[in-house]
């Protein structure tokens, strides 16, 4: 219900806008202004969706938005990392000093997905710095370890597929064969499958 | 004719329900490890994360295998398609079988992308072999991978249980009658009465068992064909333009269809019948004013969320006031947080789907002879 409501919110405001063109060309604040609400929400009802809706809206007003998430432009990535980093960081410390401790999770997965997709894409973008070739399998090594160590699964998930897409395009991008990038396709992708079993193996069924 | 026991499936699903009362305090931890204990099964299982990531990777693989035997042997007609994609089906169902056979996979991921790749490729094949066939006898290449493709769906269920895939082989059965009557009325008719059919049979099976496995898979498979038999009548769904009978017919559905459920799902204390249902009646009231006729406002989905809140709302109320707080066994009180794994997704979810769209450009200034909501006696700006 919260949730929902939350969302009507969003839409109310977009409607304002639309009808009476409040706040015109500055009209990202209201994802500022929606994003302070979801959190006042989030950890007045310990709603941990409506947590998530605060940080998307917020990631939002940063300038991150779905046309930009699925490839960062230059200026962005370091927006995004910046906002990245930001959210782990108070995730991090709210759950030092005790404040809804079990919330660090969203936060961390957020800030995971956002600085791994900002680096991917980075290692897509020939033209971006060579530090994201070395970014990259830092932080997926770093949420692979980190998900094991926690026994969360999810961050492990997350450092195997985006490390694995960064170095498809580095192995692929100068191929001129199909057949050798379908072979390196199917080995590298059965290599995967052989590590994740062993994985599984390992835990189990732990969630 | 199934790879797992009756007995390896009610454990397995036991074994969720004591985790999960273990993890809500229901069951102490050496109470809950006691009774795992007298739940084992012989099954190589994984957690959902894992689960997902392997079913993509063996994707991958199955996707590059087909591409890989396509481009290296230089094929390029539809029969060598039809070929290389029927053998890599019988292998994907070869493999399939072997893990779930002899290694004992369950839900594991591997296994499941094997067998439902096999369905997936035969019905390809069989459509790519059709559409070489000089005569084709009244049915084009895409019905008869619609019909194959619900025969492996079927047989994939039956074999290993996968849910999702009796749901993809209902969704091929339903299609056919798109591809074959040429009366758009006619084939929704005609994809409705199959659904229905399926329902029925299904339902009978789910009353039968109760919600205990098998139920809990009936019960699903009877939720699915519900809504499958609601999308299918619901035409504001689809871009067809229906006139007459018909479509008054399947405008009174739409209100009767989620009505029924709800009554069903609330005796039968049926959860997906009732989830689905409730869905339903939701987009009931969305596609209303389109089936009317009637203009949509900017304001409607602000309407529609506060109707839904208040309706929430007044019947967590209702159900809370009743003297134990409950009211012919459902109540407002959660019971046991599920979904541990649905929730840590579903959290990442508002991420790709951001409450706020882009606000409009800013109008131009009026020049006055541009518009006639003010001064223009109703007339437009073209008036």
């Amino acid at each position: 219900m919260l949730y929902f409501g939350c969302l009507l919110f969003g839409v109310e405001l977009g409607f304002l806008e639309f009808r009476f063109h409040l706040l015109q060309a500055n009209w990202d604040h209201y994802l500022l202004l929606s994003s302070v609400v979801y959190f006042a929400l989030a950890y007045r009802f310990d709603n941990r969706l409506v947590l998530s809706l605060a940080l998307s809206a917020l990631a939002g007003w940063f300038g991150l938005r779905l046309s930009h998430l699925l490839w960062f432009p230059g200026s962005l990535r370091g927006y995004a990392l910046a906002y990245a980093a930001v959210v782990a960081l108070v995730g991090v410390g709210l759950h030092r000093i005790r404040i809804q401790k079990h919330f660090l999770e969203a936060y961390l997965h957020v800030a995971a997905n956002v600085a791994l997709a900002a680096l991917t894409t980075g290692v897509i973008d020939r033209r971006a710095s060579a530090l994201y070739i070395l970014g990259l399998p830092g932080l997926a090594a770093a949420a692979i370890v980190g998900g094991l160590k926690f026994r969360r699964f999810a961050f492990v998930i997350y450092g195997v597929i985006y490390a694995y897409v960064g170095v498809s395009d580095l192995v692929v991008r100068d191929s001129t064969s199909a057949t050798g990038g379908l072979t390196y396709f199917a080995l590298s992708a059965t290599a995967v499958i052989v590590g994740l079993v062993v994985l599984a193996r390992r835990f189990g069924h732990d969630a | 004719m199934r790879h797992y026991s009756d007995t390896d499936e009610r454990h397995i699903r036991a074994q969720a329900a004591v985790r999960e009362w273990t993890r809500n305090g229901l069951l102490d931890s050496a109470q809950g490890e006691q009774v795992l204990a007298q739940l084992t099964v012989d099954l190589v299982r994984t957690n959902g994360f894992l689960r997902l990531a392997l079913a993509l990777f063996t994707a991958v693989i199955v996707t590059a295998v087909v591409l890989l035997v396509m481009s290296s042997v230089g094929l390029t007609s539809n029969t060598s398609f039809a070929v290389v994609t029927g053998i890599v089906a019988l292998v994907c169902f070869g493999l399939a079988e072997m893990l779930a056979g002899v290694y004992r996979f369950y839900r594991f991921g591997v296994e499941e992308m094997l067998a439902v790749a096999s369905a997936v490729l035969l019905s390809v094949s069989a459509a790519e072999f059709w559409s070489t066939v000089p005569f084709h006898a009244g049915a084009d290449a895409t019905t008869i991978g619609l019909v194959v493709g619900a025969c492996c769906g079927f047989g994939v269920y039956r074999r290993f249980g996968f849910v999702y895939a009796a749901l993809g082989s209902m969704v091929c059965a339903a299609g056919i009658p798109f591809q074959v009557d040429p009366d758009p009325a006619g084939r929704r008719a005609l994809a409705a009465i199959m659904l229905v059919v399926v329902f029925l049979v299904v339902r009978s099976k789910r009353v039968r068992h109760g919600e205990e496995w098998p139920g809990d898979e009936y019960g699903q498979l009877q939720a699915a064909a519900f809504a499958g038999i609601y999308i299918v009548l619901n035409l504001k769904l689809g871009r067809e333009f229906f006139f007459g009978w018909f479509y008054w017919f399947t405008y009174v559905m739409t209100f009767v269809l989620p009505l029924l459920g709800l009554a069903l799902g609330i005796r039968d204390k049926d959860r997906p019948l009732l989830d689905v249902s409730i869905t339903m009646a939701v987009v009931t009231l969305v596609t209303n004013k389109p089936y009317l006729g009637w203009p949509r406002h900017e304001w409607d989905p602000i309407l529609l969320g506060v109707l839904l809140m208040a309706a929430a709302i007044g019947l967590r109320r209702w159900l809370a006031k009743s003297p134990s707080g409950e009211r012919n066994g459902f109540t407002a009180m959660p019971v046991v947080s599920e979904h541990r794994t649905l929730l840590t997704l579903l959290s990442a979810v508002p991420f790709a789907a951001q409450p706020h769209g882009h606000a409009p450009a800013v109008e131009p200034t009026p020049t006055g002879f541009d518009g006639g909501h003010s001064g223009g006696a109703g007339g437009g700006g073209t008036f």
